[in-house]
């Protein structure tokens, strides 16, 4: 499904500078190892150009003028150089490797840490397949950046420096002639280059477009095959993937234009070289020798100047990763701020006061002025058709949204819970989601969720308490049997009962449960209503309620319909409301059964 | 050999573009080899201070003949190019059309993973193999044919002692490849780890704020990050040698160039120039060798890949249909089970037990039993998505098997449970079942059926509205309504509702269902349920537990029967025995 997202924002608004300002403060916490690195590339460079200067210098003095003793000191030389060079280069090119990895380590780590801190707000509104991209394959493109693209352009631009220094050497005048053309070489080859680098951009999109396309087909295979829509998918998807095609031919065609080019501008830099380097010889002011090195140096052009043109076009979509990484750091973090408690425990007085809610600023309102009041130890039903705000006041309950100011507000034990520590909230009021959510892990992990402050011993008697025994002894290892990924291999009922021991474990004040309502067998539903009994006795309890016996067991209940509350009382006394929302409810559920 | 199969398969397809790609490839390396030779008669015409006329000659052959090689350089990459996307494009094309014909038999055992990484990864990897790599190969033989004969003829001697190291490339590259790959592997690793709980924590994201486990979490991710840095940087050790290691091979020959060849000078039996022109040959065929290695990795991984790729094109179909004996099918009048038992492929315990029922035209039949019963196992055999034995369904009083497959669809609409919309526009999705988009009446009149027409009024762009991660959302009720709609809108002669309803609350659910009533009249109809309340008023009930039949019949005589039913009854509030 990431595929998917890829294309979202391949051009970048974002600057080469505003990326340095940004990863600079990760890379200066290795600055030790980046200055050294710095330090083997401009060794390792300036050593490369020594070398055709030593052949020229071989040639002249020893060569020509048949001095053969000293060409083995001038042979072994060159190689130790040679040897010198390939251990500095391999240790920088594994530094760099190291440093760019550990700066990634370090980032991707912010930003985790960070997107813990998000509101669910933003989760609501954004894909997780989205928020996954980045958290992954944005940094696999980021660090290809760092670890391949800034380093070649920083050591090839380098090289060719010391190319242009070491040349000047031999021959100021001569390097002034061939360099000549270049101002020409390189604007022709940037032209394609940027031609290159756009037509992958549209490549890339189309990549993205064929891969969400297959993605979105397999899904939907079973409607395609019911609806005999077979041939005409195909034929869409044989639209895409010529063009996806015609797309991959037109960045060629930069491309193959690119090395040719840069090939053919070589040849002319070299044959000038050839041709008045000649001439100067023929005049004795350069020896052969010094022409011969000249002659390699202006070859040596060729590799670096292709090396910066061909990162050049991967840079783009880096730097777009870049901006979306970046993004996703900025966006603000959930505000967690607020008072202690005090006391030990909430002793559960539950208060909504004329609250009134609204997701977004233009769409409605979801509450529209609710009171409510549960008191200390009570189990109350939350009844009402869907739509009518029952999953709003959950998440209210957590501060998982603030309520604006004077939108009314909620009081636990009267404490205002938007002026409370949100963490601290939910460390006491704790909620059991319609479909438990499980972690790939253990049972017991999943009871513990992962937190090294609950012991062993806490989360067996929760495990036992929930009526977890029988699902523990049906596996193999107990409590220590695997859980797949969202708790993929137990059943609905089973889910429920671990994410009961879940609240056990943790004892939170108060307890949120939103009833599943699909229907399990007559035996796990037993269980179901057992651990349901367990985990709300003594413990104040919101229950939104889709079964009559859960109903039924509640000492109160609230209907809500269309964000207002419109009836409350026991279970008798909501019946006999004539035209009543329950009564109507539970009507329809029975259709003239009724016999109360 | 299925690498070879389909190499000469395209090569046959493609062989305009393949056979000039290699003929323009064959020239640019016979082109290639000449320039060192002209620089080196310039640098000796140097030495031996020949007039300048003549060296501005020898520049001018230089320059010229480069100019010329970068022509047909352009146009071999190109020929080459096409050569391969088009191999690759085609592959492509004959994967999604397998993968359009495979039934949920097959896709119960893949996962979409799998398979998209089959139409991405595993054609990627076999376009590199049949297209770069065997052309990396090519033009390192061409090298190994040029270069060395001509490095012969200037000094038979120097060739072989400045050349001696090189052979050992090949074995290093492919040695230090293999060191990579191996690594590399656990990267993968590493790095699916790495995105499978980061999707499984922003997944859960509520939970973990809920319980407060945010930094807890973050400490797991981190350690799972670490994992795939510290593999990441086992590759970087390996892969920091590549390059030095291959120059290192170079260095050598210039090294004894140097030693053997400065002699050879001083002794006169070597030129200034030809030293030169050694110089470049040592460099190139660096090159070659390094290529070799390169090009049997290529080669070799786009084997495995075009072997999975063969293995997955000639999967078997599921086709149930003998097209002697097939036969149109204008309309459903009938659909008659008799001793009905099936078992799902990879399972041993049977999903449905001798099961028989009829129902005839106009007639609505209600399914229900709790969840595995083998509720939705009826709609999968009725629609064809799984094989069935001979003389088990009739449809019209004809057997199953002799309808062909998309004849029986076009007659039935099921309406499944899991809401499925593509990311296109409303009335695209609409319309997903005809041929072409419903017309404003047709489209309003089939979203006021299924209480959806106000809904589609508050939508941004109304009918044209773009729905998907791109689009809007709807809601999962919002969902159900518009997978309803898109069924009925094809009027076909059997409707199945495949617990349809669960996700809307009842009030909805009345709602909808007694306006479906006008437009269903006459239509035959099966409603699967788990609610009673959607099979209240069906002429039969068939209550399914465990894969058998445990009643059927007139609802109110079934509730007597059955105590799956009676079970149900009380858990929904029901008074037993009374429907």
């Amino acid at each position: 499904m990431s595929i998917a997202y890829q294309d979202d924002k391949l051009q970048s608004g974002t600057r080469y500078r505003d990326l340095v300002v940004r990863v600079a403060p990760y890379v200066w916490k290795t600055k030790g190892i980046f200055l050294f690195v710095v330090a083997l590339v401009l060794t390792h460079t300036a050593l490369g150009r020594f070398l055709p200067s030593l052949i020229g210098y071989t040639v002249d003095h020893f060569i020509l003028t048949k001095k053969a003793e000293f060409l083995l000191q001038a042979g072994a030389a060159y190689l130790l150089i040679e040897v010198f060079r390939y251990i500095l280069m391999i240790a920088e090119t594994y530094l760099f490797q190291r440093l760019g990895l550990q700066v990634i380590y370090q980032l991707r780590s912010d930003l985790f840490s960070h997107v813990q801190r998000l509101p669910v707000s933003y989760f609501d509104r954004t894909p997780n397949g989205r928020i996954v991209t980045r958290l992954t394959n944005d940094f696999g493109s980021l660090s290809e950046l760092f670890t391949s693209g800034l380093v070649s352009v920083f050591t090839d631009t380098i090289s060719i420096i010391g190319i242009v220094v070491a040349m000047t050497l031999i021959s100021p005048k001569l390097t002034l002639v061939v360099l000549s053309i270049s101002p020409l070489m390189l604007w022709v080859s940037l032209w394609l280059s940027r031609n290159a680098r756009d037509t992958l951009r549209l490549l890339k999109r189309q990549l993205a477009r064929l891969n969400a396309y297959v993605s979105e087909s397999l899904s939907g295979i079973k409607v395609i095959q019911l609806f005999n829509k077979e041939s005409q998918t195909r034929q869409s998807f044989e639209k895409i993937n010529e063009s996806y095609r015609d797309f991959q031919v037109e960045n060629l065609r930069y491309l193959a234009w690119l090395y040719p080019v840069l090939n053919g501008f070589n040849a002319i830099t070299v044959a000038m070289a050839l041709y008045f380097g000649g001439l100067i010889s023929l005049s004795d002011a350069v020896p052969v020798g010094s022409l011969v090195a000249f002659l390699m140096h202006t070859q040596d052009f060729l590799n670096p100047i292709r090396n910066i043109l061909e990162k050049y076009q991967t840079f783009q979509s880096s730097l777009a990763s870049a901006e979306r990484i970046f993004g996703l750091l900025d966006e603000p973090a959930e505000d967690l701020t607020g008072q202690k408690i005090s006391e030990n425990r909430f002793m559960g007085n539950v208060e909504f006061k004329d609250v009134h809610f609204s997701y977004s600023p233009e769409g409605g309102e979801v509450l529209k002025g609710i009171d409510l009041q549960v008191l200390p130890g009570q189990s109350v039903a939350l009844v009402g058709p869907t739509g009518s705000g029952k999953s709003t006041i959950i998440s209210l309950l957590q501060r998982f949204y603030q309520i604006p100011k004077n939108q009314g507000q909620i009081t636990i034990d009267g404490y205002d819970i938007s002026k409370l520590q949100a963490q601290e909230l939910r460390r006491r009021v704790a909620v059991v989601q319609q479909d438990p959510f499980l972690f790939k892990g253990t049972i017991a992990s999943n009871i513990s969720m992962f937190d090294p402050s609950i012991s062993e011993e806490t989360v067996r008697q929760a495990a036992w308490r929930a009526g977890c025994e029988d699902l523990c002894r049906s596996r193999d290892k107990g409590l220590d049997s695997l859980v797949e990924e969202r708790g993929a291999n137990l059943s609905v009922g089973e889910r429920q009962l671990i994410s009961f021991a879940r609240i056990l474990a943790f004892n939170p004040d108060i307890l949120i449960l939103d009833e599943a309502t699909a229907f399990v067998d007559s035996q796990s539903e037993h269980l179901i209503q057992q651990a349901l009994k367990e985990v709300t006795r003594g413990r104040t309890s919101i229950i939104v309620a889709h079964r009559l016996s859960t109903i039924l067991e509640c000492e109160r209940i609230f209907v809500l319909n269309q964000g207002r509350l419109v009836e409350s009382g026991t279970h008798q006394e909501l019946l006999k409301i004539p035209q009543g929302v329950y009564r109507n409810l539970y009507e329809l559920q029975l259709k003239k059964t009724l016999n109360h | 050999m299925p690498f070879l199969k389909y190499f000469r398969e395209f090569r046959i397809l493609y062989g305009r573009y393949f056979w000039s790609g290699l003929a323009l490839l064959t020239i640019t390396n016979a082109l290639d080899v000449i320039p060192p030779l002209i620089i080196m008669r310039g640098i000796d015409q140097i030495t031996n201070r020949a007039s300048e006329p003549e060296l501005l000659k020898t520049a001018l052959i230089f320059g010229g003949l480069t100019l010329a090689l970068s022509f047909v350089r352009f146009h071999w990459r190109m020929q080459w190019g096409r050569y391969h996307q088009n191999l690759a494009r085609d592959l492509r094309n004959r994967i999604f059309t397998k993968l359009t014909q495979l039934g949920p038999t097959f896709y119960t055992k893949n996962s979409t993973g799998e398979l998209m990484s089959l139409i991405s990864n595993d054609v990627e990897s076999v376009r590199m193999g049949m297209g770069p790599g065997v052309l990396v190969l090519t033009d390192a033989f061409l090298y190994f044919v040029t270069i060395p004969p001509i490095m012969m003829t200037l000094s038979w001697s120097l060739t072989w002692k400045t050349l001696i190291l090189l052979p050992l490339l090949p074995v290093f590259v492919h040695w230090l490849g293999n060191i990579i790959d191996r690594r590399f592997s656990l990267v993968q690793e590493r790095f699916s780890e790495l995105s499978g709980i980061t999707q499984e924590n922003i997944a859960g994201i509520r939970l973990v704020k809920s319980y407060v486990q945010e930094d807890h979490q973050t400490e797991i991710f981190n350690r799972k990050s670490r994992q795939f840095h510290e593999a990441a940087l086992k590759v970087a050790w390996p892969e920091s040698f590549m390059h030095p290691v291959m120059e290192f091979c170079v260095s050598v020959g210039v090294f004894v160039l140097i030693l053997w060849g400065g002699r050879d000078v001083i002794a006169g039996t070597l030129t200034v120039g030809t030293f030169f022109a050694f110089h470049r040959y040592i460099s190139k065929m660096a090159w070659p060798m390094t290529a070799i290695g390169w090009g049997f990795s290529l080669v070799s991984q786009a084997r495995s890949s075009i072997r999975r790729i063969d293995e997955f094109l000639s999967t078997p179909l599921d086709t149930n249909t003998n097209p002697e004996t097939a036969r149109p099918l204008e309309r459903i009048e009938s659909v008659q089970v008799k001793d009905l038992s099936f078992s799902y492929p990879a399972s041993n315990t049977p999903a449905l037990q001798n099961l028989s029922f009829q129902i005839s035209d106009s007639e609505t039949l209600g399914v229900i039993g709790p969840v595995g019963a083998g509720k939705t196992t009826i709609i999968n055999l009725l629609t064809g998505l799984y094989l069935v034995d001979r003389n088990k369904i009739f449809i019209n009083g004809v057997d199953i098997n002799d309808i062909p497959v998309s004849e029986l669809r076009k007659q039935i609409a099921v309406i499944p449970q899991d809401a499925f919309l593509f990311s296109q526009t409303v009335v695209e999705n609409l319309g997903f079942g005809l041929t072409e988009l419903p017309s404003p009446e047709l489209s309003r009149r089939y979203a006021r059926v299924t209480a959806f027409e106000q809904e589609v009024e508050t939508l941004p762009q109304k009918w044209e509205t773009l729905l998907g991660d791109r689009g809007v959302n709807l809601s999962g009720g919002q969902k159900q309504r518009l997978t309803m709609a898109r069924a009925l809108i094809r009027q076909s002669s059997l409707v199945i509702f495949d617990d349809s309803l669960s996700s809307v609350d009842a009030e909805t659910e009345s709602t909808i269902l007694s306006a479906l009533k006008d437009e269903l009249a006459g239509k035959m109809k099966i409603i699967v349920s788990h609610r009673l309340s959607a099979v209240r008023s069906c002429d039969q009930l068939l209550v399914l537990h465990q894969g058998t039949a445990e009643a059927l019949g007139n609802p109110s005589e079934v509730a007597k029967q059955s105590r799956t039913l009676q079970e149900l009854l009380r858990l929904q509030g029901h008074e037993s025995d009374r429907l």
